[in-house]
């Protein structure tokens, strides 16, 4: 049997989606890489209590999170998104393939709830499951789901996406009426 | 895979097209908003890491090494 492998050497690979992660939830890059900065010297002093063989990502998040919510959210009042870094960093053109206008949808994803935007990042972009996302959140499996859903219906709204949808979507109605679309 | 937490309502029977497309609707619309939230999510991912964060690496080996130098736990 290997070794497993060392994850002080690993966390390296680690520290892009946890700046992402941190992105989102503080939605200001400064911030951000002080929130992984200050999860990443925390999470050192606690490798020993890292099982080797689990998901260190999953571990990371945890520490990130909560280093979040003990420390950066009570600051995040003096600091909103002064940069604007979550609303308007990248300037896109709407696309017309399927593909939300970028800024729109960073706009409406910054207006969510911290909940909301973490249980989107865990399960909607980092594709952990729900009962991932519950150990991380210390949370039920029930609320993880129901908050996901909530939190994909808000953006929706945000974005006014529903009735859009319903109105042009014609490859999917093609499907549903089994007709190719016009 | 299939949207969470959404159940059939009683007496479905699949031929109720008006259902039907919201229900699909739905589901498309979560894909749709997933495929964003990884377009956003991975424009970060995918930047350069900032330098910082290598010297942090390497402050922690050395304060390690500096603290711990005897435990043998790093066999260079």
């Amino acid at each position: 049997m290997t070794e497993a492998p060392d994850p002080k050497k690993e966390l390296i690979e680690h520290l892009p989606a946890m700046r992402a992660f941190a992105m989102s939830l503080t939605r200001n890059s400064a911030a951000a890489d002080d929130l992984v900065q200050d999860a990443v010297v925390k999470a050192w002093s606690n490798f020993d209590k890292f099982e080797p063989g689990t998901n260190l990502r999953a571990w990371l998040f945890t520490i990130l999170r909560n280093t979040y919510y003990s420390l950066y959210r009570k600051r995040r009042r003096e600091v909103e998104d002064p940069d604007g870094t979550m609303a308007g960093k990248l300037s896109e053109k709407p696309a017309h393939d399927g593909h939300l206008a970028m800024n729109d949808f960073r706009e409406a994803f910054a207006q969510l709830s911290d909940e909301q935007r973490e249980v989107l990042i865990l399960v909607g972009a980092e594709g952990f499951s729900y009962e991932d996302a519950a150990e991380m959140c210390g949370c039920a499996v029930g609320t993880i789901k129901s908050r996901t859903n909530r939190a994909r219906k808000r953006l929706a709204e945000l974005m006014h996406l529903e009735d859009e949808l319903e109105m042009t979507d014609a490859s999917t109605m093609a499907v549903i009426n089994g007709k190719p679309a016009a | 895979m299939f949207p969470p937490g959404r159940k059939k309502a009683p007496g479905y029977d699949g031929r109720n097209l008006g259902v039907m497309a919201k229900k699909r609707g739905n589901s498309k619309l979560d894909e749709q908003i997933d495929d964003n939230l990884r377009r956003v999510y991975s424009s970060t991912v995918n930047e350069p890491l900032p330098d910082r964060f290598a010297k942090l690496l390497d402050e922690l080996r050395e304060r390690e090494r500096g603290e711990t130098g005897t435990s043998g736990e790093e066999d260079e």
